[in-house]
């Protein structure tokens, strides 16, 4: 009977082991391909690079290409009145892949995508010493601000998308 | 595969709780549909929203301390006054009177002892709230600020979530808006430079 009862034990297992490889069907190893494929395509990001010059004056004026953002520019950086766009760049990162850029003061910005998550997309940002995993939501972007530069302030706008 | 049956999978698929098979239904039927996608990045963004609400581990709050002044210093606290002695043996004597029945006279001593402890309770409690208000509204609280070259912080606005931030050298500071359509600013300051830095840095 303890023999008989082992032996359904061993069999059992046998059958729990063998089923999944046998129930796996050729085209579901082809879907994982897929599968991963789409995942690849899912994490890519779009990012949007504006490098700005910001300085102190009297009268306002923002340079027309970055015009969309005068509302913003006006109310975090009261304190500066003229901004001028020194370059514009758009990317579309793989997973993993960084976005470098020489800035005007002599630095290097480099912007890693770190990949997609609950609707968000990490971005790792690395200038001049400052580290930082940002977590932007799909078309929201922010501001990097503070460091000096030809008698003003470097500004850099960031806006990240799904491609 | 209906679009109602797509909906209702929406939520295990944001969990990562769908088989294989049918999440890559789901995920064709996201790159086909962009109605769909928005529900999902909604479901995710709330999910996403509520684990860093539990899971914020550190916060950087000098921004937020001072948002919190500013709102204070608007508002006019107006100190509620505890009742007066006479105000509260009005009341257990008017208890204790409305009584018809001599037993019930005990009934209302028992009572208005109970409600003479529950006022004088009742009036500690207050002056203790008001006290603290007070308190909160005229002084400089201490400010949470990580140490010069070594700093991290964290913050959210609708878009925006600062996992990480650290300078090796100067002060760093995400400063968030009131506004959500506002940017995030990730700031950092090197003192010898001079640039105009925001409050708190």
């Amino acid at each position: 009977m303890k023999r008989m009862a082992k032996g359904l034990a061993l069999s059992l297992m046998l059958g729990a082991v063998a089923l999944p490889a046998w129930a796996q069907p050729a085209s579901s190893i082809a879907s994982q391909e897929d599968l991963s494929a789409r995942e690849e395509a899912f994490n890519l990001a779009r990012v949007s690079l504006d490098v700005i010059h910001a300085k102190p004056g009297t009268k306002l004026e923002i340079a027309p290409e970055i015009a969309s953002f005068e509302r913003f520019l006006t109310s975090k950086f009261p304190d500066y009145r003229q901004f001028k766009r020194l370059s514009h760049r758009e990317e579309t990162l793989a997973e993993k892949a960084q976005l470098k850029e020489a800035l005007p003061n002599g630095t290097q910005l480099s912007l890693k995508n770190l990949g997609w998550k609950n609707g968000f997309a990490s971005i790792e940002l690395d200038v001049d010493g400052l580290q930082s995993v940002v977590r932007v939501k799909d078309g929201k972007g922010f501001f990097q601000a503070g460091r000096a530069y030809d008698g003003g302030m470097l500004l850099l706008s960031i806006e990240v998308s799904k491609p | 595969m209906t679009e109602q049956e797509l909906k209702e999978l929406l939520m295990p698929y944001a969990d990562g709780e769908l088989e294989p098979a049918l999440a890559a239904q789901v995920e064709q039927a996201l790159t086909e549909n962009a109605a769909l996608r928005g529900e999902l990045e909604e479901i995710q963004t709330i999910s996403a929203l509520a684990r860093t609400a539990f899971e914020a581990p550190e916060a950087d709050l000098s921004g937020v301390y001072d948002g919190v002044m500013a709102r204070l210093g608007l508002q006019e606290v107006k100190p509620v006054a505890a009742p007066s002695v006479w105000e509260r043996a009005k009341t257990w004597m008017g208890e204790f009177f409305r009584f018809e029945h001599p037993w019930a006279l005990v009934g209302g001593g028992l009572a208005a002892a109970a409600a003479v402890l529950a006022i004088n309770a009742a009036g500690t409690s207050e002056q203790a709230s008001t006290t603290e208000q007070a308190t909160i509204a005229g002084t400089e609280g201490p400010r949470r600020r990580g140490a010069e070259g070594e700093i991290k912080a964290m913050g959210r606005d609708s878009g925006i979530i600062v996992e990480h931030l650290e300078a090796q050298k100067g002060k760093v500071k995400a400063e968030f808006d009131d506004d959500p359509e506002a940017p995030m600013v990730l700031w950092h300051v090197v003192d010898e430079e001079n640039t105009v830095a925001p409050k708190g840095l």
